[in-house]
């Protein structure tokens, strides 16, 4: 079996790469990715340009780490506020009182008997084809699943007995909720982060590939795939780059995510 | 003073009025007071005792009954009534002192927290007087940078009368504060309660299946039994005289662990 803290090394350093390739893209795309030469177009892999070009003479390797900015960043973008909106959610849900849960819990079990994806279709085609438009729909179709993981990690936190022995105290409201509930949830909301973060990659790529999502030129790697898609029996690079990209990233975060899991169970050692 | 009247508590499952799990329960405590509440384990004390600070565990609710905190009547069903209650006016210590301290929290700073955080002290009066506590209470102040599990259960538990004193209680609600404690360990804790009663006029409500503790330690005693309430009255006079069959098999068992004749 593969160490836990192996998996998080492996993945947070393919996570680093990606990141870094993300933030460095002006300065090591070796083209502009939206330059196109339709006299250079569909060329393969070659030192000039090391993925090839594409349909219109662009260069993938400079498209590639530009749209590490926009498919990455839209995630990041996406997933802080998915986890803002849920907590806040989650929260008021457990502190709120009866009436309050009821109403949250009824709204929660809504948005989850729907599809996720086909809500985020629908609620990004009505935001409008955008980068505001994935980053709303995404967060429209997959708050209620953060306000349930909230609700019930915050529950069984309060629950701890020397929250409980805060309580009696007369350690409440502000201070309880910073110094005792919250600190709980830290490291499983990280898990549930990088767990979700490659569900919401695919999910942009999806949107992109579908035409809902970031729009052309714009290099995001759903929409490169969908022109890609043309092109496949004679330029099998076009797909090979963003599809890798996107594999890559996804496989990151869920190593990550299932090292931070499990990273808590790790057997007393009188078991060993 | 009278700080604590209870009437006719009862205490179960929403709409369970007709199968209450605790019923009947009757206290009244003045200032400097003490009131033991007894039983078999099961018989509805520690609800008792959640209840009189609001502390119930969800989905447990007050059912009925009336309870007055320093006269002024507290309504049961709501648990927020107690929010500003809870730490000055009613302070409950829990079972296990090794599961009420926070385990991520150095003591010194759980005590200083009780002084900032409820009484109002500024950050520096608090650590300054949380050491002078932990020592009042036969700590030494240089523990006040351990960790809880790096004290032992009788360290802990003095750590929480520590926070009661720092709290200032008018009521000091007291849920098996000796259990896995040690002779020494259980007399230290119970003289400490009598300082907390006797320096600051805290009423005390002592919760223990053990007659040894309540014997001599409180003034009064309510013997509960399957959740209702079957007898109470002075502690000497109850012990000698038990009335109800309860009791006096509770005070067989009592006897016969002390070693006397029945």
């Amino acid at each position: 079996m593969i160490g836990n803290r192996l998996l998080i090394v492996i993945g947070s350093s393919l996570m680093l790469v990606l990141g870094l390739a993300a933030l460095a893209a002006p300065w090591i795309a070796p083209h502009d990715p939206l330059a196109a030469d339709p006299a250079l177009r569909l060329q393969p892999p070659s030192p000039t340009f090391p993925f090839g070009t594409d349909q219109i003479g662009r260069c993938v390797l400079s498209r590639l780490l530009w749209g590490a900015r926009l498919s990455l960043g839209t995630a990041a973008v996406t997933l802080a506020l998915t986890t803002l909106v849920g907590m806040v959610i989650g929260l008021a849900a457990t502190f709120g009182g009866r009436f309050v849960d009821r109403a949250i819990g009824v709204a929660v079990d809504a948005f989850l008997a729907l599809p996720g994806m086909m809500l985020t279709m629908v609620l990004a085609g009505l935001a409008g084809p955008s980068t505001v438009g994935v980053v709303l729909g995404l967060t429209a179709a997959s708050w209620a699943w953060w306000a349930r993981l909230v609700r019930s990690l915050a529950l069984s936190a309060r629950e701890q007995e020397y929250v409980l022995g805060a309580r009696a105290v007369g350690v409440h409201g502000p201070r309880l909720l910073l110094r005792y509930i919250l600190p709980q949830l830290r490291q499983p909301l990280l898990a549930a982060v990088a767990l979700r973060a490659g569900w919401v990659i695919i999910a942009i790529s999806a949107l992109g590939f579908l035409g809902l999502g970031i729009q052309p030129p714009a290099p995001e790697w759903g929409a490169m795939l969908q022109e890609a898609r043309l092109h496949l029996a004679t330029a099998p690079w076009l797909m090979l780059a963003p599809g890798v990209a996107v594999t890559a990233a996804v496989l990151a975060c869920n190593l990550v995510a299932e090292g931070a899991q499990h990273l808590g169970e790790r057997p007393p050692r009188e078991l060993l | 003073m009278r700080v604590l009247e209870v009437s006719g508590l009862a205490i179960g499952l929403p709409g369970g009025q007709a199968h209450p799990l605790v019923r009947d329960v009757e206290l009244a405590l003045d200032a400097g007071g003490a009131v033991g509440i007894t039983g078999e384990s099961g018989a509805g004390k520690t609800l008792t005792a959640c209840a009189l600070s609001g502390l119930l565990p969800d989905p447990i609710r007050v059912l009925g009954g009336r309870v007055e905190i320093l006269g002024e009547p507290v309504d049961v069903d709501d648990p927020r009534a107690f929010r500003r209650r809870r730490g000055r006016e009613v302070f409950m210590v829990f079972q296990s002192p090794a599961g009420a301290l926070d385990p991520t929290a150095r003591i010194g700073g759980q005590v200083a927290e009780a002084l900032w955080a409820v009484r109002g002290w500024t950050r520096a009066d608090a650590h300054r007087e949380s050491i002078r506590l932990l020592e009042s209470v036969g700590l030494d102040g240089r523990l006040s940078r351990r960790y809880p599990h790096q004290l032992s259960g009788g360290q802990r538990q003095r750590v929480l009368i520590a926070i009661a004193f720092a709290l200032k209680p008018r009521i000091l609600v007291a849920d098996e504060p000796t259990s896995g404690l040690d002779e020494a360990a259980r007399r230290q804790v119970l003289a400490l309660v009598r300082e907390l009663r006797d320096t600051e006029g805290t009423a005390v409500v002592l919760i223990t299946h053990d007659l040894r503790v309540l014997a001599g330690n409180v003034d009064q005693l309510v013997v509960v039994h399957d959740g209702c309430q079957v007898e109470a009255g002075p502690t000497g006079a109850l012990l000698r005289h038990p009335a109800h069959p309860h009791t006096a098999e509770l005070v067989r068992a009592f006897r016969r662990l002390e070693g006397a004749p029945p």
